[in-house]
């Protein structure tokens, strides 16, 4: 298995979508920090603070951007080894099929929490910098490691539910039908935001988990994390059954 | 505290995995060694055993390969003489069968008195050169065994070649007036220093010519030597049917034959021992051709440091 | 334990109402090169899939050293190299990158495979040329080094000489002969080309609309296929000795005492039976016999031909 996680990583080498999932990755706190410190400009009695700054970037990331940029990565990651044509030479090895999904679901796992990851040092990053110029309250190794594990738990949530779109993939063997997918999920996840019934739709609800937002909601925590699992679960499954029967041409 | 003992029970988990795994792999790894060796001793020399490079056992595994692929090579040489000869012999009893039958063929006309008188000289003619050209044969085939079971030691000295290959042609003269076939030798004056066997040098020549006048149907052979960048080339060329493209590059080959099925004594081996001997002298053979135009055989041999 | 490095027995594959292969039974001999003939679409590719477990069969068995392919792929595809359809490897890696992620999967049987494999194609194995730059002979020749990096016994190619221009075909169809020849190793491989399985293979089979049509040695194919007159007589040396001197004629084979080939199909039969009996020989049996290649194939396929 960990044959195959290297062997993942090293088809990353000089590729193109690398730069882009990359760069997409750099794009939330960069908006994020830029949005505080103009606010704080126009306003100088609200305050930049690091709670703020993780709460919003986990709202814009869990809700919009995540599903986006890891599809497209994920979907890229997977769709490759049918337009590249190099299936057939994985099986022959032979690599078991089973295994070899197992160890792309592994790699994928590795890629949302590496930028989810991203994500946070960046933040944290930023706001060092910026506390140069403007005052930035909590900016404490506490609190950054409280929003370290906060991180991390939606990079678990989103590991759980882009597992649909990697099901979209491997049907359709392609990016282009998971990526269509994943922009209508964040516009629903858009409109919900707000509404007492966002936690019934498992993308949104991972975000109330993650940031802790059930108060006043009509469903019940419980339920979305049932709705979540089980979403997930047939994800999975869905992915192996079909992969299993997949027949090269 | 809690997250402590968490923690300490995690690393065991995934160490006490992490042996379970290495233990299995290696188990697996083992067990497949013997299978393959068990193939191998059964005498499958191209099964190879994989490993990854950096797996434990790879040094081992890698060393397997090379002992039985070194095996595998020399069994593999073996089994080639083993298939040449084998051929040879399942075309032999062919080779001699045809003409054999048909030198019967004449001598039993003669015995039953079918003919008569000049027509009766011609028949007794004709079987005798039929006789004769499978002895050739058969010293040729003779030749062909001893050079393939590597018993035909070249011994190399250094010799005047433009001397010796005048020998040689001389004995070929009657056979060409013989045969009505005009010949012109162009070999230079001046002495050529080679490093040769005289032997095996005389049975290259000879396998060349006796191949023109056998095969050929030419009425015109030149033979020439000249010195060029410390070679000595000779040429052998004709105006006969010449060789198709297609069967030019397979002369040399054991014995191959651009027309199989004679009556005249031909063992496609002639130019096989030419090919053998002159690489055994550290020499170059080639041949060109255009059908119904000629044939030119090329000899090249390095010449004696002076 | 026979010899067959292949055995399919009643290979059946169908794509919806289609049957792609229908019932096929082929046998491959150790230590052959085995050309699968037929037309673009004939089922060449679905059975070579079928071989390597690419693609499940609808029905019947593949056998590879005796051993059933079901259950056995761990130990059996490891053995066997393998060149199918277009080459497919990573775009952004360069050619000794792509062969390394293989090489980590299956593993090499010598330190130097990688390198070997390379020079063997004549890639350059230090080029930081991209895949995706490689022109298609470069890529058919990248996926020939994996197919033979492992130094696998047999060999399963799909086609493998396209893309190639003229010199390098001629050097892989040298390269695979001197593999089978001198190092005993087995090919299959298919083409739609008669020519070029006729210089390359030692068995053919020439399979049409996914049935196998006919399985045959090439030796036997050619021996068939050569023109000649077969003769019955009562004493060979006589009729040998009489083709010289009457029709001047060398072209002959004596099988036995009364059996005799004339490969020299344009004289006239009825002539050469004539004199025969004019010289008290009895001619039993006197008939033309073999065609082309070309046009044997022709005739076992309905008309169309192969090329």
């Amino acid at each position: 298995m960990l044959r195959l996680l290297q062997c993942e990583a090293m088809k990353l080498r000089r590729s193109r979508f690398l730069l882009i999932g990359i760069a997409g990755t750099l794009i939330v706190p960069f908006f994020i920090i830029i949005k505080a410190v103009t606010r704080y400009g126009s306003d100088s009695r609200t305050v930049v603070s690091l709670f703020t700054l993780y709460d919003d970037a986990l709202m814009f990331l869990m809700l919009l951007f995540a599903p986006l940029v890891l599809t497209i990565l994920h979907a890229w990651i997977v769709s490759r080894e049918y337009t590249d044509g190099t299936l057939k030479n994985i099986f022959v090895i032979p690599v078991s099929k089973t295994a070899f999904l197992c160890g792309k679901l592994l790699f994928l796992a590795c890629v949302t929490f590496a930028f989810m990851l991203i994500s946070w040092l960046e933040i944290l990053v930023l706001a060092i910098l910026c506390s140069f110029f403007v005052p930035v309250t909590d900016l404490t190794i506490l609190s950054a490691f409280f929003f370290l594990v906060r991180m991390l738990s939606g990079g678990l949530f989103l590991c759980a539910t882009q597992t649909p779109f990697l099901y979209l993939t491997i049907r359709t063997r392609g990016f282009v039908a998971p990526l269509i997918a994943a922009a209508a999920v964040c516009f629903v996840n858009v409109v919900l935001s707000g509404s007492p019934i966002a936690g019934v739709y498992p993308w949104s609800a991972s975000w109330l988990f993650v940031c802790r937002r059930f108060h006043g909601q009509s469903c019940p925590a419980g339920l979305s994390a049932a709705l979540i699992l089980i979403m997930c679960f047939w994800g999975i499954a869905a992915c192996l059954l079909r992969f299993r029967r997949e027949e090269v041409g | 505290m809690n997250l402590l003992c968490f923690l300490l029970f995690v690393t065991a988990l995934l160490a006490v995995l992490y042996a379970v795994t290495v233990t299995r792999d290696t188990k697996r790894q083992i067990a497949e060694m013997l299978d393959a060796l068990a193939d191998i001793k059964s005498g499958n020399g191209n099964r190879r055993i994989l490993a990854k490079t950096r797996d434990r056992a790879a040094p081992l595994a890698y060393e397997i390969n090379e002992i039985v692929l070194s095996y595998e090579n020399r069994l593999a040489a073996l089994r080639r003489t083993e298939e040449a000869n084998k051929r040879l012999m399942t075309s032999l009893s062919h080779d001699v069968r045809t003409p054999l039958t048909t030198l019967i063929g004449y001598l039993d006309a003669v015995e039953k008195g079918v003919v008569t008188g000049t027509e009766r000289d011609d028949y007794i003619e004709i079987a005798c050169r039929k006789s004769r050209a499978l002895k050739d044969y058969v010293d040729v085939l003779f030749d062909w065994f001893k050079l393939n079971s590597n018993e035909f030691a070249v011994k190399m000295d250094t010799v005047e070649a433009a001397e010796l290959t005048r020998t040689i042609l001389i004995d070929w003269i009657p056979v060409f007036e013989d045969r009505q076939i005009e010949y012109d030798f162009s070999i230079p004056g001046r002495p050529f220093a080679a490093r040769l066997d005289p032997d095996a040098y005389a049975r290259i020549l000879n396998n060349l010519i006796q191949n023109v006048v056998t095969h050929s149907r030419a009425d015109n052979i030149r033979i020439s030597l000249r010195e060029s960048e410390n070679r000595v080339e000779v040429r052998v060329s004709d105006n006969g049917a010449g060789i198709k493209t297609q069967d030019l590059k397979h002369i040399f080959e054991r014995l191959y034959k651009c027309d199989s099925g004679s009556s005249e004594a031909g063992s496609g081996l002639g130019l096989s021992i030419a090919y053998q001997l002159t690489e055994k002298m550290n020499g170059k053979i080639t041949a060109e051709s255009e059908p119904e135009k000629g044939t030119v055989f090329t000899l090249m041999f390095p010449a004696a440091a002076e | 334990m026979n010899n067959y490095v292949i055995e399919t027995k009643n290979l059946t594959k169908t794509y919806g109402v289609g049957t792609s292969v229908a019932d096929l039974n082929i046998h491959i001999r150790r230590g052959r090169i085995y050309g699968l003939l037929g037309r673009n679409g004939a089922g060449k590719t679905t059975t070579m899939k079928m071989l390597l477990g690419l693609t499940r069969p609808t029905a019947g068995e593949v056998f590879l050293w005796d051993k059933p392919l079901r259950g056995n792929k761990r130990n059996l595809l490891p053995r066997i190299g393998s060149l199918i359809e277009a080459p497919g490897f990573y775009p952004n890696l360069t050619a000794a990158e792509n062969l390394r992620i293989f090489a980590a999967l299956r593993g090499v049987p010598g330190p130097r495979a990688i390198e070997n494999a390379l020079e063997f194609v004549r890639l350059p194995c230090r080029d930081k040329k991209l895949f995706s730059q490689y022109s298609l002979g470069m890529k058919q020749r990248l996926a020939i080094a994996l197919a033979i990096m492992h130094d696998p016994e047999l060999l399963i190619l799909d086609e493998p000489m396209n893309g190639l221009d003229p010199v390098g075909i001629a050097e892989i169809r040298l390269f695979l002969r001197q593999l089978c020849d001198g190092k005993g190793k087995t090919i299959l491989i298919s083409s739609h080309i008669l020519s070029e399985i006729a210089l390359l293979a030692d068995d053919v089979a020439i399979i049409d609309k996914g049935v196998l049509l006919e399985e045959e040695s090439l030796a036997a194919l050619e021996q068939r296929s050569r023109k000649y007159i077969h003769f019955a007589v009562s004493d060979t040396a006589q009729a040998a000795r009489i083709l010289e001197r009457e029709f001047g004629e060398t072209q002959f084979a004596v099988e036995d005492d009364c059996n005799l080939r004339l490969y020299h199909p344009e004289l006239s039969v009825t002539k050469i039976v004539r004199v025969f009996g004019e010289n008290g020989l009895e001619v039993f049996e006197a008939h033309t016999c073999g065609e082309s290649l070309e046009d044997h194939f022709k005739r076992i396929t309905g008309g169309e031909g192969i090329a």
